[in-house]
């Protein structure tokens, strides 16, 4: 059951809304919420509830523990233990099989874990438990520098925190201190139903028309296939895999704020038009927002952040994006992906900080011209990264490079597919618009609101007649 | 949580985007019931489903129809001859086109003569997921394939080109160079895997009722192995497939049809190449004249 299953959107969510906003179980909201939350995700992953409920008692009972403990020494002891559990359950379902094949190859005693299925949504709940550890060991944000609850209380809000159905299988990360207080009573006439559908029409369109369209034709990204590829295709795959991965977890992240919000949450945003960006730090603080946020939070500034001179900051940079990007999955290709963007991100930061890199920056930081330059080159860089993310082998991701590269004189019919390269560009139109909108300022436009109910219905219409068919979401492996 | 637009303007934008929405579903309906019946989709796999659903929901089906894999989808024996049907599934196998024209079948639309191709590509058995798509249910408007937008501006962008004069060309050929030396090693490479013997025994029985089925109402079924390159031919894979199906199907009871593979050139050893499909076309329609 995912958020554009029918079973999900006729079925699920209108009895879970109706059980919630029904007067004489406004009570029990929680427990209402909690229930959803655990069938929804046993519905698609059975096995594997009874570890959810596990890594919310650890992270309930530590995080207690914590809060409740007054001596610095014994809080922090208390909140590393909880971590190092969290991470023990991460490592072991989901980098178990790596590292197993890595050291003993595959057989022996651990053959198990080559088969062990990875636990939806366990690299998004396994950081919220630590983001929770963290925020009440650190006990700088209000809430939890306020009063200590009650252990039932307590427990009750932390399986909320993290069985929350919209987050729970892939985002966006919440942070504890921004979600605890949140949770509390609701009530149906708070919510904006207009704000919702739209939210919901945009994301749904993301996900439904736009990134499971453009995967029938970002298909051929696959090993042997894209050999005997002509350079002009394999580059507008690229591109095209581009528009789809970011389609298809935008959409989603919208779908999850907007589901929230129907029952009174508010979830963080998770991309704020990413593609518009001119340099990668700038990327990184549009894209995946809610990861970005937490890696900075949690990772980067304990270890030591830019305060510990140029040369740490950029190998600090290296390293978090290394984890980040062995954080989406088991593979070297993850890590060569979070290498690539940690060495640009050190590299862009080394350049603006010698004399000449800040003087050119300065002198072309008007420049239309050069911000475009810009936009591109991160755009194009980004694009050729997300090979390594989408191709299982770190050489199958080379072998493409080298492909797109000397191609070029592969251009007959049995090399190039211009159907692939046409439907490419035709589904990347409504995310060219999209981030068009964002940089021109559209919805400030005085003629907006004469066109805006144009654009959802026409949104809406081809989610009814246009939609593709998938039965995931990219980031539903992670 | 509440935003500060007013309950009335709040309506009178919900009632202007339903009311574009069911205008453009109103125009995009009856736009979409003058169309031509086209069948090429905008990649392989809605090829497919249109192939499918043209088939299913016609009335009479057709008098002759292939069934196969990528390897018979390129026949054109539908350009050759109006009467004949390629359900062959890029990317599929035989048992979905089997299992469409038995439905029909069983509906009292039977062909006359039916073509299954037979080789490994059985072992990707029957696409459940194309088959609902041939349910009656799919069968309106706005709900068929072949009504999708994006189906129906390739359909027309290919109008557009044809008659800009590029039509008139005659079809690009393959590169009769083709294969290329690293192409072949691959498919060697490729089908010198041993066979999921159980497996593939298990689709080819799995058939055997549906062909019985046919034959009893009056078909003729064809079984035949399309020309691949020798390498692919004389693969420890293709041996056991050729043995295990000659078993299940002998051809003492089965009407079986060889081809001269060595007349015959193919793109990557595996799919013909246009000339070579368009050759096995004719022959396909040849044989199947003289034996009706």
């Amino acid at each position: 059951m995912l958020f554009h299953s029918p079973e999900f959107f006729f079925l699920f969510l209108p009895i879970l809304l109706v059980l919630y906003y029904f007067p004489p179980f406004r009570a029990v909201q929680l427990f209402i919420l909690i229930a959803g939350g655990l069938f929804f995700y046993a519905v698609n992953h059975l096995e594997f509830v009874l570890l959810l409920i596990l890594s919310v008692a650890v992270n309930s009972v530590f995080s207690y523990l914590v809060w409740q403990s007054t001596e610095h020494r014994k809080r922090f002891a208390l909140a590393a233990m909880g971590i190092v559990l969290n991470l023990s359950l991460l490592g072991f379902f989901k980098y178990g099989k790596l590292i197993y094949t890595t050291f003993f190859g595959v057989s022996g005693p651990g053959e198990f874990l080559l088969t062990l299925p990875l636990p939806i949504g366990i690299s998004f709940y396994t950081f919220q438990g630590i983001g929770l550890l963290v925020d009440v060991l650190r006990n700088d944000h209000s809430f939890f520098s306020a009063r200590r609850p009650p252990l039932k209380e307590h427990v009750l809000k932390t399986i909320f925190f993290i069985s929350f159905f919209p987050h729970s299988i892939a985002g966006p990360i919440v942070k504890a201190y921004t979600f605890y207080p949140q949770i509390q009573k609701k009530s149906f006439g708070d919510v904006d139903l207009l704000r919702i559908a739209k939210i919901l029409i945009l994301g749904y369109f993301l996900k439904m028309v736009v990134a499971d369209n453009i995967q029938n034709y970002t298909f051929w990204i696959a090993y042997p296939y894209f050999l005997d590829i002509g350079s002009l295709q394999l580059f507008m795959m690229m591109i095209g895999y581009s528009i789809q991965i970011f389609a298809d977890f935008a959409g989603y992240s919208l779908i999850a704020i907007g589901i929230a919000a129907l029952f009174g949450y508010e979830l963080p945003s998770n991309f704020n038009f990413p593609y518009i960006s001119r340099s990668f730090r700038e990327f990184w603080q549009r894209w995946h927002m809610s990861l970005s946020a937490w890696l900075k939070e949690y990772l980067y500034f304990s270890l030591g952040g830019n305060r510990k001179g140029h040369v740490r900051t950029y190998l600090n940079l290296f390293i978090v994006m290394i984890l980040g990007g062995g954080w989406h999955g088991a593979g070297w290709n993850y890590l060569a992906w979070g290498g690539i963007h940690g060495t640009l991100l050190a590299m862009e930061r080394l350049i603006s900080e010698t004399g000449w890199g800040h003087r050119l920056s300065q002198r072309y930081e008007a420049d239309a011209l050069a911000s475009i330059l810009k936009g591109l080159v991160v755009f194009l860089l980004v694009s050729w990264a997300w090979l390594f993310f989408k191709l299982p082998d770190f050489s199958m991701a080379m072998q493409y490079t080298w492909r797109m590269l000397t191609n070029w004189l592969q251009t007959g019919k049995a090399f190039v597919d211009k159907t692939v390269i046409l439907f490419c560009l035709l589904y990347a139109v409504p995310v060219v618009l999209y981030h068009a909108g964002a940089l021109r300022h559209w919805a400030e436009h005085r003629l907006w609101p004469r066109f805006e109910p144009l654009v959802y219905a026409v949104m809406l219409f081809l989610i009814f007649v246009n939609r593709g068919s998938s039965d995931a979401f990219i980031y539903f492996q992670f | 949580m509440r935003s500060s637009i007013s309950s009335s303007k709040k309506l009178s934008f919900v009632v202007r985007t339903a009311s574009f929405f069911l205008a453009l579903l109103l125009f995009y309906g009856m736009f979409v019931c003058f169309l031509p019946a086209f069948e090429k989709g905008t990649y392989q796999g809605q090829t497919n489903i249109i192939k499918a659903q043209r088939y299913a929901f016609s009335k009479g089906g057709a008098p002759f129809v292939v069934l196969g894999s990528s390897e018979m989808f390129r026949l054109p024996v539908t350009q050759k001859n109006t009467e004949w049907k390629n359900l062959a599934m890029a990317g599929g196998a035989s048992q979905t086109g089997l299992e469409i024209v038995v439905r029909k079948a069983q509906a009292g639309e039977k062909p006359k003569a039916v073509w299954i191709e037979m080789n490994d590509t059985l072992l990707r058995g029957c696409d459940q997921e194309l088959l609902a798509k041939t349910s009656w249910w799919h069968d309106f408007p706005l709900l068929r394939e072949y009504d999708r937008p994006d189906a129906v501006v390739y359909y027309m962008l290919n109008q557009a080109y044809k008659k800009g004069g590029a039509g008139a060309r005659p079809v690009e050929k393959d590169n009769p160079a083709l294969p290329t030396a690293m192409t072949m090693e691959r498919v060697r490479a490729d089908y010198d895997k041993p066979l999921d013997e159980e497996k593939f025994r298990k689709e080819l029985l799995g058939m055997k009722g549906k062909i019985a089925m046919l034959r009893e109402e009056g078909v003729k079924v064809f079984l035949c192995m399309t020309p691949n390159a020798p390498e692919v031919q004389d693969s420890r894979e293709m041996q056991a497939v050729k043995r295990i199906c000659q078993e299940v199907y002998p051809p003492e009871e089965y009407r079986w049809q060889a081809f001269d593979w060595t007349e015959y050139h193919t793109t990557d050893g595996i799919h013909l190449q246009l000339e070579s499909a368009d050759r096995l076309a004719d022959e396909i329609i040849r044989i199947t004249e003289q034996e009706l």
